[in-house]
């Protein structure tokens, strides 16, 4: 894309209208994104109407401004509560909520905030640079690869999980395994549904989120007694934290923007999993491994830098293939369409001052959201100057509502509030609950696509390895696996061989 | 607009107090009515549904909800529209499959006598389409290679309408291909230009918003769109498959609403404002009343079944 | 025997007896409405995760008998239960009377069993903050909650 036509592209931002939607469209989203229930393509299918009846550009910017500040406004309730506003911020709960509970509510929205817009701006760059190229690689990845790749994703759980490592796999079967309930699709067989029909659609994930976090924390509260209502010390309003404490924490935020573009870019996986996969690629590769859990930065990091970067991931394949990449990107492609904007191959040859409008009002949008965060901050953060008493009860209150409007359906709030009981005593019983998530998401296009590869290659498993992406995926799947394993037999065996020789010099 | 509606309510109000009221479809609607998008946002039925129903609000002067309760291809919304009052104030969008195909394969707590069909609005025509770079020029090409090796179609789960459409083409030229559900729209043209699959068997818009290449489309005539693309009856086999979408009410809504409905139905698909969106959206127009869309209704409920038996499903 | 009753031997207990009543559902698979040619069996998978849950399960049983894991946690059951008992009375509750009176009344209660005492400023917070829940969704987003019968809100 040469500069000229970027900047053609830019002077559609000359419009003061345009530019005044993308600010009311900026602090909606956050808004909505925020409320849990409310997801990014919630917020997106609410403004479709109004967009009905502005210009193709102003369109455009209000989606996008919509798309990106939802997917960080996820984030808010995350570490001020311990609830995921969107299922895309439920990794950013792990060490955003620790660090707003010590107190550093401030500087835990400015970490959030200024990942998401770097992990943002990380990834609309790569879309600016290489979407059609990125979109022509995307499609080799079948369900062959695309199955290669969850199976490596799922290898994260070892690295959500503390203690007991059994605990985090049973909790990774029980989500991969209630991934399974309701009607399979390719048999046409309801499976564990027990002759429920409105079972029969499966499990949605924002209701089983509710439960897991939203709930079970009001739960797990109320059985601590009296002492813990106490009111925290609270920082508010909104800090960055200084420059020597990025540097020393940039690996994480380039290696999380790029997990979250491609995995944006990869139709299938989606921004919930990426943000987990991220967080777990963080631990695993931090100096500060210890600290993950507790308020360790890089951890927030990791989730809102790649779940923002999923944006400019998802719109590679939108724009350049007009294929979704995911549910959001669904919404806004049949925004365009609507406004007669075709997006496809041909976009780019026919359009390019659209398209490089496009690049540069998720520009606008990053920027804006950052200072929309900045600003919202301060109301925010005061959420925790409320008692924790009142606080919880509202949870509850939004917990109903949240799942309810899922799919207006009362089964949802009863697997919320089953989900908040279950993830309680969970906990009580040293299981983690974040496992459960990332099988969860993961568990539907796994079996899918195993599925899919099976009937491709004759239900031979063997003719899996005829591809060569899928080949070096099993391959890292297996030294990602196998290593930990070697590096603690040689660690066992060192610190024998060092008893034994202690014991030669002894004698 | 919504002055209106609360206008209408308060008049209906002052009836009810004076004790004279008549569900007289004059007073309908009194209030916002919610029309169920049995997908998710974003898809198919999803646009075009939210399309209609900005024109009907216009045509009916009244508020309409869009709610989209997706799940179990289609069954659970058809399923909560079945089951809701029959006053009129629910509504469902859908296409073809979730009313008349689903009820064939499984238990659902709906079947062909639980809807009032309001009115269709849009049908597509379906079409064998290829990657732009394929070997296979013509659906000759196709069937050849099927005789001889594997040919892979894509498509949504079994049971869709792609899937039907491919089982019935193989079934016709006595070939088989094998069939890979991926999805449909954008997932399969992703399946066939990743290589994955040889063709998809979608409806006839692949060619023009995926950049696929179409051998033939099932329609009565060529279309307007594609010219040069021959039907499956030129080729030989009469078949003709397309994807309909059009509005439901529930089994027991008064006449009389049903009337107002497809009356407003009429003036929303007239409306330019709806004709732009859908072609935009690349939906091809067809309009029918409320009779004459319950009897096609019908006819498809039966012809679908039986269509399904000839591909080798096992029905109910 | 009191060394056996620890969180170990009651989660691994309770998820095997669950896993093998799980994987006896799939075994009384009626046959699919429609097969796909070449597709595996609708339980497979399932199945698959269903032999790893039963292992796993086997296996955190098995620690929790040798009593190599944590003592049972404390917990303070009256507001615990108080609270669940809310939760589950007010979801039940909620298409009956509606999210207004329900929600309100959840609130309400769970605030209080978590011990906030100032009943004015409790009811306050429980009538505004589901007030503007319902603003949200049910006027600005269009997502219909719950109505109570014969009001229509």
């Amino acid at each position: 894309m040469s500069l000229d036509v970027l900047l053609s592209g830019a002077s559609y931002m000359v419009d003061p209208m345009a530019v005044l939607i993308m600010v009311l469209a900026t602090f909606l989203g956050m808004f909505v994104g925020a409320l849990p229930g409310l997801g990014t393509v919630t917020a997106l299918a609410m403004i479709l109407p109004f967009t009905y009846v502005l210009s193709a550009p102003q369109a455009i910017g209000m989606l996008l401004a919509i798309y990106c500040s939802s997917v960080y406004g996820g984030a808010i309730p995350a570490l001020l509560i311990n609830v995921p506003g969107t299922p895309q911020s439920a990794a950013t709960t792990f060490d955003a909520y620790p660090m707003a509970k010590k107190g550093l509510a401030a500087e835990a929205l400015g970490w959030v905030t200024a990942a998401s817009t770097l992990g943002g701006i990380f990834s609309l760059i790569v879309l600016t640079l290489a979407a059609p190229q990125l979109a022509a690689v995307a499609v080799r990845f079948g369900s062959i690869e695309i199955f290669a790749l969850i199976v490596f994703s799922l290898t994260t759980i070892a690295w959500v999980s503390r203690g007991n490592p059994f605990k985090g796999l049973l909790a990774g079967v029980i989500g991969v395994f209630l991934a399974t309930i309701g009607v399979d699709e390719m048999s046409g067989v309801s499976r564990f549904t027990f002759g429920n029909f409105a079972l029969s659609a499966g499990f949605h994930i924002v209701p089983i989120l509710i439960g897991l976090f939203a709930l079970s924390e009001v739960f797990s509260t109320a059985g601590r007694g009296a002492q813990t209502l106490a009111k925290p010390i609270v920082s508010t309003g909104f800090r960055v934290a200084p420059f020597y404490e990025w540097a020393i924490r940039w690996k994480t935020l380039l290696r999380s923007s790029a997990i979250g573009t491609f995995l944006g870019i990869l139709p299938g996986v989606g921004a919930t999993a990426a943000s987990l996969i991220s967080y777990a690629q963080a631990r695993a590769a931090s100096p500060r491994k210890e600290n993950f859990g507790q308020g360790e930065p890089e951890g927030v990091i990791a989730s809102e830098a790649s779940n923002n970067a999923v944006t400019g991931g998802a719109l590679v394949p939108t724009l350049a293939l007009g294929i979704p990449g995911d549910a959001p990107t669904a919404v806004m492609l049949g925004a365009l369409i609507i406004h007669g904007i075709t997006p496809g191959i041909q976009l780019f040859s026919r359009n390019p001052d659209l398209v490089s409008f496009i690049f540069v009002a998720l520009l606008v949008a990053n920027v804006m959201m950052f200072f929309a965060g900045m600003l919202g901050a301060q109301l925010f953060s005061r959420v925790l100057q409320l008692p924790h008493a009142v606080v919880m009860a509202v949870v509850v209150a939004l917990s109903l509502a949240g799942s309810y409007v899922i799919r207006f359906s009362m089964l949802d709030v009863a697997v919320a509030v089953i989900a908040g009981i279950v993830g309680v005593l969970l906990r009580y019983a040293g299981v983690p609950l974040a496992p459960i998530v990332i099988g969860f998401v993961l568990g539907r296009p796994l079996e899918v696509n195993l599925r899919q590869g099976l009937i491709l290659t004759d239900m031979n498993p063997l003719g899996f390895f005829k591809s060569p992406i899928a080949c070096v995926l099993f391959a890292i799947t297996a030294i990602v696996v196998v290593y930990p394993l070697l590096k603690q037999i040689a660690k066992i065996r060192r610190s024998k061989q060092t008893d034994s020789n202690g014991d030669a010099t002894t004698a | 607009m919504k002055l209106n509606a609360k206008l209408v309510a308060a008049c209906a109000a002052l009836g009810v107090l004076s004790g004279i009221a008549p569900v007289l479809a004059s007073d309908y609607p009194t209030k916002p009515i919610e029309v169920i998008i049995p997908y998710g946002a974003g898809g198919n039925t999803d646009t075009s549904g939210r399309i209609f129903i900005k024109s009907m609000r216009k045509a009916l002067d009244a508020e309409l909800v869009p709610l989209n309760a997706a799940g179990a291809g289609g069954t659970v919304g058809m399923a909560k529209v079945a089951a809701a009052k029959a006053d009129g104030y629910t509504l469902g969008f859908s296409p073809i499959a979730p009313v008349t195909v689903q009820p064939h394969l499984r238990p659902l707590p709906y079947g062909k006598d639980s809807f009032e069909p309001v009115c269709l609005v849009a049908d597509n025509p379906t079409a064998v389409t290829v990657a732009p770079d394929s070997p296979y020029k013509s659906l000759d090409d196709l069937i050849a290679a099927a005789r001889e090796g594997k040919v892979v179609a894509v498509g949504p789960a079994p049971g869709s309408i792609p899937h039907i459409v491919q089982s019935a083409i193989a079934n016709a030229y006595g070939v088989k291909f094998k069939y890979l559900p991926a999805g449909g729209g954008g997932k399969a043209a992703k399946a066939v230009l990743g290589g994955e699959a040889d063709f998809a068997a979608d409806t006839s818009a692949m060619e023009k918003v995926h950049g696929l290449r179409s051998l033939a489309v099932l329609a009565d005539a060529r279309l307007a769109d594609l010219p040069n693309v021959p039907t499956l009856k030129e080729l030989g086999k009469d078949l003709t498959l397309t994807i309909w979408f059009g509005a439901f009410a529930p089994k027991g809504t008064p006449a009389a609403v049903l009337d107002r409905l497809s009356q407003a139905c009429e003036k929303a698909v007239a409306d330019p404002e709806f004709q732009t969106g859908m072609k935009n959206a690349n939906y091809l127009l067809r309009y029918m009343g409320r009779q004459e869309f319950t009897a096609f209704y019908q006819k498809q409920f039966d012809d679908n079944q039986a269509l399904l038996k000839l591909i080798g499903v096992k029905t109910r | 025997m009191a060394r056996f009753v620890n969180t170990d031997t009651i989660l691994g207990a309770v998820f095997l007896f669950l896993g093998v009543a799980l994987f006896r559902v799939t075994l009384a698979v009626k046959d699919s409405v429609f097969v796909l040619e070449g597709d595996a069996p609708p339980y497979l998978v399932p199945q698959i995760y269903l032999y790893l849950w039963i292992a796993i399960s086997a296996v955190i049983l098995a620690g929790g008998l040798r009593g190599r894991s944590g003592a049972m946690p404390s917990i303070a059951w009256r507001r615990f239960l108080g609270v669940i008992s809310l939760v589950i009375v007010g979801a039940t509750l909620m298409p009956f009377i509606g999210f207004l009176i329900s929600g309100t009344a959840t609130v309400f209660g769970v605030g209080w069993t978590l011990g906030f005492r100032r009943t004015g400023v409790l009811a306050g917070i429980a009538v505004a903050s589901i007030v503007s829940i319902w603003a949200l969704l049910v006027f600005f987003a269009r997502m219909p909650l719950p109505v109570t019968p014969g009001l229509g809100w």
